[in-house]
């Protein structure tokens, strides 16, 4: 069918006509259509407008819904992620995949968070477990070489919705499971991070692991972020930049396969630094050991001289009553030991008279009866602490007839430490001190040894008086006449005797210790 | 008009072209008039624009061109209506570059013996009309105006159906030929409802409905626009009836 018209007007997309019929109708604009021309059209020349019309709204309603969705994905879901996401982790061997999970844990989806994460995040993480996805990935690096026997990875999670502590543990306890780490024995180290972290490892556009790895080397004091990309996991690892102290670690120990809490949340900071203390503690018995037995030999040096301004006037000397019950307790442990040591010297030589001539020494000064019983006590406990000694000790026991006259040098020990200065009480104090921390730690009794031989070497005067233990010293170490050699030995062996008494001792004894050897050297 | 699509359309079709053939001059020619659409739509399509009347060159040579297809078509060459098309097409193109060289004239083919050529063309009695056309326009959007009439108003009112379309003219015819309405009607610029409605026993709603539409009609008819009028029906003036043109 078809209408002729007029054309009234023309609008820009149509034209009005007044048809034959004398009806107004549209028509599409064709050629140079203008008013006042006749024309004739078909049904088909009618022109949709309105109808058309409505669908261009539609259509630009669409399109901008289509376009306001391509922008929300672009960008938007990007940067509001916490709609769906639960959790987060990252993993960095050097490719870094971060997973965004959903409530149970699975992958809502995976970024690639550097080119080389690109080469293998698209391997069909999404829908996974976060261990199986884990998982998949390592074998998707193994595959694309990323991954080598000697790599090593680091996974970094956090729980945004709820935030707590120990998500990162949890974690570790799935994946240390998965095959690709169980039997290839990769090193994983998984840190827990925080919300926080997160938002600045987005803001800073790396993963959560090497922002966190950045943050704990006091934000690159050592190397920028842009460096720490650029790092294998390996290579952060091997470097120690992973602080153990500031930040919670779970190691799986690769070849043992056991989940090992490195450090606890709560308790990790204290643990380690207990067990530290103990090493130092460890560390420093034995420079306190070494120096008491220095301290004896000095002390009794200094004694020998003349009484110690410090310890003769000092608390030494409000103790006089309880030293000297201490003293009688000392003489009778003493008194055995000085029995061993003559039996020595009746192997050696003869020294019968020559500790009668010591006796009647020490009778006149208190010092030299001290000295004589040291000498004694070093030839004891050096017959015990020297397996080359044994011998000798044996050779003791065969010549117990030769004990009498140690004990007689004894008994003037004792009244020369009833008459003697306060130096004396010292020394046995000191010896006894000496000897609670032997009894504590007796396999550095040699080491005593050899502080004590060392000090043989020291200057000394008193080379006639004490030659039975200069011939056991000579025995040990074939030097000279030192008198001294045989005093730290002595402290040992009063120390091991007056193990009893070290509680009345206490630690002020410690310390005046410290203090003598201070000033002795 | 045979459907272009369906098989039975095609037979249809098929055994129209093969009557015609067969020289049945009535079919060809009743076959032609259902084809005048597509005629007027294959030589618009070709030239790109309306054309003027069933009178102008393009839809005369778009006839032949049919009318050559028709002769011309074979079972085998596809689709009649397809055929039909190419072959309007072509023609019209040729007649197209005819036209083209022949208004490249030169000059000196204006200077004959016979007179000034240009004279002749200007006399036209085309152009005047189509001046007298516009100036019609103009006044009848202009008397529009007046009644608060807007021509979206009259695309939107312009009756769907026959009857409703008819009734608004008969409306129409009514007011125009009646000096009291047609005064009312200018005076007051709007119909006169209350008579309409006892008039030709039309609900009030109805009539409002349609009022840009009527008050249009009313206008051309009581105004001297011949060019717009002749687009309206014709009336009997005995029985006041109705004739669609």
């Amino acid at each position: 069918m078809i209408s002729k018209g007029i054309v009234i007007e023309v609008k820009k997309n149509y034209g009005i006509v007044l048809s034959d019929e004398g009806i107004y109708e549209k028509v599409v604009k064709k050629g140079s259509l203008s008013e006042g021309d006749r024309i004739i059209y078909t049904r088909e020349d009618i022109y949709e407008g309105k109808q058309a019309g409505c669908k261009k709204v539609y259509r630009c309603l669409l399109s901008a819904a289509m376009v306001i969705f391509a922008i929300a994905m672009a960008f938007g879901f990007e940067n509001l992620p916490s709609q769906n996401v639960y959790a987060v982790v990252s993993m960095d061997i050097n490719p870094s995949i971060q997973y965004y999970l959903d409530k149970d844990d699975f992958v809502i989806r995976a970024e690639a968070m550097n080119e080389d994460g690109l080469q293998i995040v698209d391997c069909g993480l999404e829908g996974l477990s976060i261990e199986k996805a884990i998982n998949r990935t390592l074998e998707e690096a193994e595959r694309t070489h990323y991954l080598k026997g000697d790599s090593k990875v680091i996974v970094s999670a956090v729980d945004l919705k709820s935030g707590k502590a120990g998500y990162a543990e949890q974690i570790a306890g799935k994946i240390f499971e998965e095959p690709m780490i169980a039997q290839k024995q990769l090193e994983v180290f998984v840190l827990e991070v925080d919300r926080d972290d997160y938002e600045e490892s987005r803001s800073m556009e790396t993963s959560l692991g090497k922002y966190k790895v950045y943050e704990i080397s006091e934000n690159g004091s050592c190397c920028g972020i842009e460096e720490i990309n650029g790092m294998k996991a390996s290579e952060i690892i091997e470097n120690s930049m992973i602080d153990e102290e500031k930040v919670h670690v779970f190691k799986n120990l690769g070849k043992d396969e056991e989940i090992e809490m490195q450090h606890q949340p709560d308790n990790a900071t204290k643990e380690p630094e207990k067990a530290q203390n103990e090493k130092i503690d460890q560390n420093e018995e034995i420079p306190i050991m070494a120096e008491a037995e220095n301290e004896k030999a000095s002390g009794e040096e200094i004694a020998s001289k003349g009484p110690n301004p410090k310890m003769a006037s000092g608390g030494n000397g409000n103790r006089e009553k309880e030293d000297m019950q201490f003293e009688e307790d000392v003489e009778e442990i003493l008194n055995a030991e000085n029995e061993k040591a003559e039996r020595e010297y009746a192997l050696v030589e003869t020294p019968n008279d020559r500790n009668e001539e010591k006796s009647d020494r020490n009778s006149k000064g208190g010092n030299g009866v001290d000295s004589n019983k040291e000498e004694t006590m070093k030839a004891a406990k050096e017959d015990q602490s020297s397996g080359q000694e044994k011998q000798e000790k044996e050779r003791v026991a065969r010549n117990d007839d030769f004990a009498s006259p140690l004990n007689v040098s004894n008994e003037e020990k004792a009244q020369s430490d009833t008459g003697g200065g306060k130096g004396t009480n010292a020394n046995k104090e000191d010896s006894a001190k000496a000897g609670k921390e032997d009894a504590s730690c007796q396999p550095e009794k040699q080491e005593k040894v050899k502080v004590a031989n060392n000090e043989k070497n020291s200057p000394s005067s008193n080379a006639d008086i004490e030659s039975p233990p200069k011939n056991q010293a000579s025995k040990e170490k074939e030097s000279g006449k030192n008198e001294k050699c045989a005093e730290p030995a002595e402290n040992s062996s009063g120390e091991r005797k007056n193990e009893n008494k070290l509680e009345k001792e206490g630690n002020e004894g410690g310390k005046k210790v410290k203090i003598v050897a201070f000033q002795y050297e | 008009m045979a459907k272009r699509t369906g098989s039975k359309g095609a037979q249809v079709l098929e055994r129209r072209i093969k009557s015609i053939k067969n020289g049945n001059n009535q079919e060809k020619e009743a076959f032609i008039r259902d084809y005048i659409p597509f005629i007027v739509k294959s030589v618009s399509k070709c030239i790109d624009a309306y054309l003027n009347s069933t009178e102008s060159d393009e839809f005369s040579i778009g006839l032949k061109a049919f009318d050559e297809a028709l002769q011309r078509y074979e079972a085998d060459k596809g689709n009649f209506i397809s055929y039909a098309d190419l072959v309007i097409s072509s023609r019209i193109k040729d007649y197209r570059k005819k036209e083209s060289r022949n208004r490249a004239l030169p000059l000196s083919s204006f200077e004959t013996d016979k007179g000034n050529v240009l004279e002749g063309a200007f006399s036209s009695g085309d152009f005047t009309s189509e001046i007298d056309i516009k100036e019609q326009l103009k006044e009848f959007k202009l008397k529009l105006g007046q009644f608060n009439i807007t021509l979206e108003q009259l695309l939107e009112e312009s009756p769907k159906h026959n009857d409703t379309r008819l009734n608004a003219f008969r409306i129409a015819k009514m007011v125009s030929s009646n000096p009291i309405l047609k005064n009312e009607f200018l005076s007051k610029k709007k119909l006169p409802f209350t008579h309409i409605r006892k008039e030709m026993q039309i609900s009030q709603k109805s009539i409002r409905r349609s009022n840009g539409f009527i008050t249009a009609a009313v206008l051309i008819l009581i105004n001297d626009w011949p060019d717009i009028r002749n687009q309206l029906p014709e009336f009997d003036e005995d029985g006041g009836e109705l004739i669609d043109k």
